[in-house]
């Protein structure tokens, strides 16, 4: 094939890709998802963000149509200590089908008493394999032991019978 | 927007000729294998016809509803093309998903379709976004792929009913003038950054950004839906015994879901600068889950405009669907619309319409108290209000996001109107996770009386003015027994009780105006007709007195066998309350199943609580963290730490400390609360630190004293590994809890209700004569540690309140005026119950 056949080809394709895309695109540019940049708070006093990413986690970030989908890359280092010690704790307060997962996702320094400690948030994602439900939280740990110090946005289930609501029974 | 207004009129012309040719048009039905895992392909039933690639058909109400009610059941899978009758616009793009939002002020409010308000996908059984098929949206009803496409379309229509709620908000509380009272929702509007009020998440460059929420309605659950606000995903489930029944096939469902998603987004409106979130509701039974529920309930009737919940799926085979008004014909005939035969609390907490008489302790029973009056309260403002139900919906479903931002405010400075450094709400930032979601949570109280503010400061007193008065508001509550409180609140105390409305109104809030009102707006209590209060002092432990011969009420249940304590913990780690298990002190591997306590266990204790009271006591809350109860020997934190007295315990003999009735209270008094939860500054231990609940008897030749654990670490010459609590605690000395420690995720329990003269286990049993389930939110967990010589006696100061208490959230010294929220780490606000016991081999 000729050299400017070939260009023509690709310009070709490159008009059609231009063609479809602009074609599709909403029509409104200005409409990019805002920031909230403009408002002003003042930190929170208890939690001063260190790293925004953990020290020792590659993450991968990939920006979707509007941008705000994050994955963790599974090519990622070895876990901290404390994320180590966590899960190996959580692994134990749970019964033997049920599997936890502990990712690692920021640093953060915590005012204790008189004292500043580094805290680590992470997702824990609780399995169970003989009723096949998962459960994902927030927690943030201590970063030198792993112990849990706080947790939130547990889910809400619909039917929490299926969970084991009822253990102790009362006569 | 001319292209817009084109374009909708273009959709308009479509959807008429489209809806002409349906007429005479059945779909082609496809059959069905009956395996959840084997629903159709999307290919489109309709191939023949060009109905726009934008479109699809859709089931905008659940096939019951469709049937006219019909709730038989049925052998075989029901052709759900018979209900997806009407077309309707999904999007113009490629997938389903979008997380756009109109930056155009001009047009707040989402009326036309094309312009997108929100930031939300939903994803397949793969997890992947659903792309168009060859008749772009339009896919067999039947199938997986229409019902995604069904559930974007009605999450759509959710996202726009929830930013139109947030501009009739915005408008009422920080737009429209006089304003009475600080809002607790974030200022800068949403015709700015609409986004920015969306649930939201901080991007690379610590932008904040819009968490998307994402849907699966092929999700593979069991019998379930959830929501996970972790992950803000909403997990559609099938029905285990029909699997091509899923709950995702029911619209109620849908917006009962996203529901709770906008709770969450509510809740956190100012907490971006946080690392962790509040959540309304945790465990298996609380008031604030309950009305979480309610409130999801309620955004199902504003979407529906239906009075009940679920009649598809949870309705026809489960027997759970929920009426959300008296006038549903799933009530008993002894529930009707009047005022004297409402579902009230507290008597119908726990109420299920399948099993009137039984007594299950489940916060979607208990919300439906807080739908039925949302929802009557609607139809009563645009009745009286001259505005359409539509409109009356969205104000308070606004107003219900207000309410909420405060409960939820980690900041501790309740409104961004606050131009000082003094903090109004939940304590201080420290502390705020701790007051909003154990010490002083959304309960019924907390939230009627900041919801009920809301409603009068802009509804009463600025919308509807001389049409819906404050006896109107008070009558409704009272008709559903939540006139609970005694003032609206209003006056601004700080929160460490030095400032209010009156010595820094004006100077803190300079854009509200309180020159019209009162300082603190008292309740008319003529209006306090059926909502039933009573004194703390009416709830306490069985004594022996209280027991005869016929009826023996044991004061607590111990549960031990390791068994069920294991399953417990597990369970409490899926539902995200994970404890930190000592090293080798203390262990299920200990326990001995003899109800007793014993060295090593991890025992789970309920206290069975008795309401000597003629009136049923509601929302029980029983807390064990830490709290001011101690004081320093001569105020000097080098000094020991001994406990303070409280109704006579300790004696003064036995070690108890009383002030002085001379000297003014001040730091280090025993009724002297701290100010910040016993937080010391670098260099400066604090004079008022909070401790463990349990103390230990320690029996010397002359006396019998009750002394911390750490003294009598010390004096037995425990060393520190021996002791149960973590590195960290260990150096603080004053919280160190060596031997008998309180599992961290439990640091509070929850009653539902104890009726009059009865114990809560007697309440639960009602006339039931087996077992009764006990939740484990009823339930507080202790570590106990293995090298506690057996005949140990611990006596652990828990803190009781309930919310139709009439001294436990109101100061009668103050005119009634809520107690300021620094007295939460103390005494005043709560019943001491003194639960003593003997550890036992």
């Amino acid at each position: 094939m000729k050299h400017w056949k070939k260009i023509l080809i690709v310009a070709g394709t490159l008009s059609i890709v231009v063609f479809i895309s602009t074609h599709f695109a909403r029509k409104d540019s200005s409409t990019k998802v805002p920031t909230r940049s403009s408002v002003q708070f003042e930190s929170a006093n208890q939690i001063m963000p260190k790293d925004s990413h953990h020290h020792t986690l590659q993450e991968k970030t990939t920006h979707e149509e509007h941008g705000n989908n994050k994955t963790v890359s599974s090519n990622q280092t070895p876990l901290s200590n404390a994320v180590m010690k966590a899960k190996k704790n959580i692994q134990q307060t749970l019964l033997g089908d049920m599997q936890v997962k502990v990712t690692p996702i920021s640093l953060h320094q915590w005012r204790d008493h008189n004292k500043v400690i580094n805290v680590e948030k992470v997702l824990i994602e609780v399995s169970s394999k003989n009723n096949k439900i998962s459960s994902s939280y927030y927690a943030m740990i201590n970063a030198k032991n792993g112990k849990v110090i706080r947790t939130f946005g547990a889910p809400i289930f619909e039917n929490k019978d299926l969970i084991g609501k009822n253990i102790f029974y009362i006569k | 927007m001319e292209l817009l207004h084109k374009k909708y009129l273009t959709y308009l012309l479509l959807n008429i000729s489209i809806a002409s040719v349906f007429v005479a048009c059945t779909p082609t039905e496809v059959g069905q294998t009956g395996n959840r895992s084997l629903l159709n392909s999307g290919a489109s039933n309709g191939g023949t016809i060009n109905y726009g690639p934008d479109t699809a058909l859709v089931m905008v109400s659940n096939p019951v509803v469709a049937m006219g009610g019909n709730k038989d059941r049925v052998s075989s899978p029901i052709d759900l093309s018979r209900f997806a009758t009407t077309r309707t616009f999904i999007n113009n793009f490629t997938k389903l998903e979008v997380c756009e939002f109109n930056t155009d002020s001009s047009n707040i409010i989402p009326i036309k379709q094309g312009n997108y308000f929100g930031c939300f996908g939903v994803l397949d059984e793969k997890n992947e976004y659903l792309a168009r098929g060859s008749n772009g949206w339009t896919f067999n009803a039947n199938s997986s792929e229409f019902l995604q496409v069904n559930t974007y379309y009605h999450m759509q229509k959710a996202a726009d009913l929830f930013m139109a709620s947030l501009q009739s908000l915005y408008d009422i509380v920080h737009i429209s003038e006089p304003r009475y009272f600080p809002g607790a929702y974030p200022i800068n509007g949403i015709d700015v950054n609409p986004g920015a009020y969306w649930l939201t998440e901080l991007g690379n460059d610590s932008s904040i950004l819009p968490k998307k929420l994402l849907l699966k309605p092929v999700c593979n659950i069991e019998n379930n839906a959830a929501f996970s606000p972790a992950t803000f995903e909403i997990c559609f489930g099938y029905l285990k015994d029909y699997p091509t029944l899923f709950m995702a096939q029911d619209p109620s469902v849908i917006y009962h879901e996203i529901g709770h998603a906008l709770v969450e987004s509510f809740m956190n409106a100012r907490n971006d600068q946080f690392p962790y979130k509040a959540t309304l509701g945790s465990l298996f039974y609380d008031e604030a889950g309950a009305i979480n529920e309610g409130i999801a309930d309620y955004f199902a009737y504003l979407m529906t405009k239906r009075e009940s919940f679920g009649e598809w799926a949870l309705g026809k085979y489960l027997f759970a669907d929920r009426p959300m008004s008296e006038a549903s014909s799933l009530h008993p005939a002894f529930i009707r619309n009047d005022p004297n035969a409402r579902i009230s609390y507290p008597d119908f907490i726990n109420f299920n319409v399948y099993a009137p008489t039984v007594q299950t302790e489940d916060i979607h029973y208990t919300g439906q108290i807080v739908s039925h009056f949302l929802v009557r309260l609607t139809k009563d403002i645009s009745n009286k209000c001259n505005m359409s139900v539509d409109n009356s919906g969205k104000l308070i479903f606004g107003l219900i996001g207000e309410t909420l931002s405060e409960i939820g405010d980690l900041t501790g400075k309740l409104s961004d109107h606050n131009q000082s450094e003094t903090l109004y709400n939940n304590l201080n930032p420290d502390q705020s996770f701790l007051w909003s979601q154990v010490v002083n949570p959304g309960n019924f109280r907390r939230f009627f009386k900041i919801f009920s503010r809301n409603i009068f400061y802009n509804v009463v007193a600025k919308r509807c003015l001389t049409t819906y008065t404050k006896d109107h508001l008070e009558a409704a509550l009272d008709e559903y027994g939540l006139l609970l409180f005694s003032t609206y609140d209003d006056n601004l105390t700080s929160t460490d009780g030095v400032a209010n409305l009156e010595s820094n109104g004006e100077e803190d809030f300079p854009n509200i105006d309180f020159s019209s009102r009162l300082p603190l707006n008292p309740v008319e209590l003529n209006n306090r007709q059926k909502t039933t209060l009573t004194t703390k002092d009416s709830i306490s432990l069985v004594t022996a007195a209280q027991n005869t011969q016929n009826s023996t009420r044991p004061i607590a249940y111990i549960f031990d066998r390791a068994s069920d304590v294991n399953k417990a913990l597990s369970v409490m780690t899926f539902m995200g309350k994970p404890h930190n298990p000592s090293s080798s002190v203390a262990g299920t591997q200990f326990n001995n199943g003899n109800s007793r306590v014993s060295p090593g266990e991890i025992v789970g204790i309920s206290l069975n609580l008795l309401n000597n009271s003629n009136v049923a006591m509601s929302g029980v809350e029983i807390l064990a963290n830490d709290w001011d109860h101690t004081k320093y020997v001569e105020k000097d934190p080098t000094q020991e730490l001994k406990p303070c007295q409280f109704n006579n315990f300790p004696t003064e003999a036995q070690g108890g400390m009383v002030d002085s009735t001379e000297d003014e209270l001040t730091d280090g008094d025993c009724g002297y609360t701290t100010r910040n939860n016993g937080k010391s500054e670098e260099d400066n231990p604090s004079l008022d630190p909070v401790t463990p609940i349990c103390l230990i008897e320690y029996r010397s030749a002359n006396s019998t004293q009750f002394i911390t654990q750490e003294k009598f670490r010390k004096m037995n010459g425990i060393g520190l590994h021996e002791c149960i609590n973590s590195d960290a605690e260990k150096n603080a000395e004053q919280n160190n809890e060596c031997l008998v420690k309180v599992l961290d995720p439990s640091q509070n329990a929850f009653f539902s209700k104890i009726d009059p003269q009865k114990t809560f286990a007697e309440t639960l049993k009602g006339s039931s004569t087996s077992s009764v389930p006990l939740n484990s939110s009823s339930v507080v967990f202790m570590e106990v540690n293995k090298w506690i010589t057996p005949g140990t006696t611990f006596v652990c100061r828990f803190r009781v309140r309930f919310n139709n208490c009439s001294d436990c959230y109101e100061n009668p010294e103050l005119e009634n005026d809520d107690f300021a929220d620094f007295e939460y780490a103390g005494a005043k606000p709560f019943k001491v119950i003194d639960f003593k016991f003997v550890v036992i081999d």
